[in-house]
C-alpha cells in the first residue's frame, strides 16, 4: 500500500506523519484540511482561540504574529509580525535593502546569487528560503495562489498574474522592508503543493527572485534595485535543450512545443517588466561566429538606465561616447572567436540608457585582467576584483564570457547600492 | 505525491557517522530526482496529448507545458545543488575541526 510520508517543519519543530492512499484519495479538500492541521496541532488549537483576539503567539518565537490582511485562499496561515522583529536589533540592521531579480528560469538562479553572496562575503544556505547572516533570498513562486493541480483546474499557467497573490507579496515584502518578520507561504516545486508557511526574518539584504518581482506597481516601489534577465529565444531554446535533452521523456519536439506554448503568457505578463527594471541583462546569440548552432559563445548586453539614484553605469573609455573595442591583437592573444566589446548611449523603450556589450569569451587570466582594467565604473574596491570573483567560481557557467563578467559587475553594483542606501561599508573578500 | 524523507543507518565496516549521514542524504537526493523524472515523463505525455487534442496554441496545452517546464527547472536545480564532491570533503569543508577531518603529518 502506498504511503505518503512527510515532515512538517517550522518553529514548532518537526513532526512526521503518514497518510495512507485511501485518505489521500478520499477527498482532496479533506486532505488539505487535515494536512494543514497536522504538524501544527497545538498551533491550530491556539489559533482558534487566537482568532478571536486576532493575535497568534508563536511558541518558540518572540515576535508576535498577526494574520496578514491578504491571507486568503490557500494562504490563510500567512502572517506578519505586529512590531519590528527582534532580528533587526540582534543583527544590527538599519534598514533592509530589497532587490528584485526577474527571470524565467525558475528560482535558484544559483550562479548569479552565489556571485552576489561572494561579493557580500556571505554564504547562501541550502534551505528553501536561504536566510544567512546577511542575505535572504525569497522565491516569488511562494506567492502562487494555486497549487499545481489548482492551476490545471483554473486553466492558468504560473506566468499568469491570476495565479499569484500580489496583495500578499506586497504586504510581506513591505513588512520585511519595515523590519518585521513574516510567516511566508511555501510553494513546493517537487510536489506542486503549497506547504505551511515558514518564518522569514528581515535581513540586511533581501533578494526577491522569480517571474514577477517588477510586475506589481506597489512591489516595484519597494524595490531599491531591480534586474531583469532577458534571454533571446534562440539562447533560451539552446539552454533548454542542453538542460533537458539528457533526460529521458524529453524530445526536441517537446522542448520546442513547450517554449512555443509559453510565449503568449510570457509576452503578455513577464516581458513587459523589462521597461521597469533598473538594469536589463540581455543574452543574445553571438555575432562573431556565423551560423552558430551550439550557442556556446554568447553576446551579453547590459542595458543600464540613466537617472537611477546612486547608480553609475559601467562603460568603456569615456562615458557617453560610442566605442567598439576588440582587445585581442598584438598585446593580447585570444583564442577563437575572441572577444568584442561595445559601449555607448542608446534608447530603450523611450528611455535613455547606457549600454555595455560583450560578445565572445576569454580563456585566460591575463585576458580577464586586461579587460577589467579598461572598464570604468565597475564599482570594484580593488584592482582585479572582477577577475578574482570570476576565478572564484571558475567552474560555474558563464565564468569565461560576458554572462559571468556582467553578473559579477551587477553584484558589485548591488553592493554599491547597498552601501549607498545604508551608509555602511562592506569589506571586500580579499581571497 | 510527497517526497519521502528517511535516514538510513546502514552499517558499513569502518564507516564514520559523517559518511553515513552524507551518504543517506545523497540517497534522498537521488530518490527525489528519480521521482521528479517520473513526473516529468508523465507531464510531457499529458502535455503532448493536450497539444494534440486542443491545439498547440491552446490554453490547455500552455498550462500542461508550464507544468513540464516547472518540473524540468526543479530537476536541474536539484542536479545543480547535488554535492558531486566526496561527501566527506563537503563535510570537512563545513566543519574542519570535526574528528573525522583530522589530518596527520606522519
Amino acid at each position: 500500500m502506498e504511503q505518503a510520508a512527510f515532515v512538517c517543519g517550522g518553529v514548532f519543530g518537526a513532526r512526521r506523519s503518514t497518510l495512507s492512499t485511501s485518505d489521500v484519495v478520499s477527498s482532496r479538500s479533506a486532505f488539505v484540511a487535515r494536512r494543514s492541521n497536522v504538524g501544527v496541532g497545538k498551533f491550530s488549537f491556539q489559533a482558534s482561540q487566537a482568532k478571536r483576539s486576532g493575535v497568534i503567539v508563536m511558541a518558540t518565537e518572540t515576535d508576535t504574529m498577526v494574520k496578514a490582511d491578504s491571507a486568503t485562499g490557500m494562504h490563510t496561515a500567512a502572517a506578519v509580525s505586529a512590531e519590528i522583529s527582534k532580528a533587526m536589533a540582534a543583527k544590527g540592521i538599519d534598514r533592509p535593502v530589497i532587490i528584485g531579480v526577474a527571470a524565467d528560469s525558475g528560482c535558484g538562479k544559483s550562479t548569479f546569487l552565489r556571485r552576489v553572496a561572494d561579493i557580500f562575503g556571505t554564504k547562501l544556505t541550502k534551505a528553501h528560503t536561504p536566510q544567512g547572516e546577511f542575505l535572504t533570498v525569497i522565491c516569488l513562486d511562494d506567492f502562487h495562489t494555486h497549487d499545481r493541480m489548482g492551476r490545471r483546474e483554473a486553466g492558468v499557467t504560473a506566468l499568469d498574474p491570476a495565479a499569484n497573490n500580489f496583495d500578499l507579496m506586497y504586504e510581506q515584502v513591505k513588512a520585511l522592508k519595515e523590519g518585521k518578520s513574516v510567516m511566508k507561504p511555501i510553494y513546493n516545486h517537487e510536489t506542486g503543493e503549497i506547504d505551511p508557511p515558514e518564518l522569514v526574518e528581515p535581513n540586511h539584504l533581501v533578494v526577491i527572485e522569480g517571474l514577477h518581482p517588477i510586475y506589481d506597481e506597489r512591489v516595484r516601489e519597494l524595490l531599491d534595485f531591480s534586474v531583469y534577465l532577458d534571454l533571446a529565444d534562440e539562447v533560451k531554446i539552446a539552454w533548454k535543450i542542453q538542460r533537458d535533452m539528457a533526460e529521458r521523456g524529453h524530445t526536441l519536439e517537446a522542448i520546442l512545443a513547450s517554449i512555443e506554448s509559453r510565449k503568449p503568457d510570457f509576452a503578455a505578463y513577464i516581458d513587459p517588466q523589462k521597461k521597469h527594471a533598473d538594469v536589463v541583462m540581455e543574452i543574445l546569440p553571438t555575432e562573431l561566429i556565423p551560423d552558430d548552432d551550439e550557442k556556446k559563445v554568447l553576446r551579453v548586453r547590459l542595458i543600464q538606465n540613466e537617472g537611477i539614484e546612486g547608480y553609475e553605469p559601467v562603460f568603456l573609455f569615456d562615458e557617453g561616447s560610442t566605442m567598439e573595442w576588440i582587445p585581442c591583437g598584438k598585446k593580447l592573444a585570444c583564442s577563437y572567436p575572441g572577444i568584442k566589446f561595445r559601449s555607448g548611449p542608446d534608447t530603450y523603450y523611450d528611455k535613455s540608457v547606457d549600454v555595455v556589450d560583450c560578445d565572445g569569451g576569454f580563456e585566460k587570466l591575463d585576458e580577464m585582467i586586461y579587460v577589467e582594467s579598461h572598464m570604468n565604473n565597475t564599482s570594484t574596491k580593488f584592482y582585479g576584483e572582477v577577475t578574482q570573483q570570476l576565478l572564484k567560481n571558475s567552474s560555474a557557467p558563464g565564468s569565461k564570457n560576458g554572462t559571468g563578467l556582467f553578473q559579477v559587475i551587477m553584484a558589485l553594483k548591488m553592493r554599491e547600492a547597498y552601501e549607498r542606501i545604508t551608509g555602511r561599508s562592506i569589506t571586500p573578500a580579499l581571497s | 505525491m510527497v517526497g519521502f524523507v528517511n535516514t538510513i543507518a546502514t552499517p558499513v565496516q569502518g564507516a564514520k557517522r559523517a559518511s553515513c549521514a552524507s551518504a543517506s542524504r545523497r540517497m534522498v537526493v537521488v530518490y527525489n530526482k528519480e521521482m521528479i523524472r517520473d513526473k516529468i515523463a508523465a507531464a510531457v505525455k499529458e502535455a503532448s496529448e493536450k497539444s494534440d487534442k486542443f491545439g498547440k496554441q491552446s490554453q490547455e496545452a500552455a498550462v500542461a507545458w508550464d507544468v513540464v517546464e516547472e518540473l524540468s527547472a526543479e530537476l536541474s536545480h536539484e542536479k545543480a545543488n547535488d554535492p558531486k564532491a566526496d561527501p566527506l570533503d563537503v563535510y570537512c569543508e563545513e566543519s574542519p575541526e570535526a574528528d573525522e577531518c583530522r589530518t596527520y603529518e606522519d
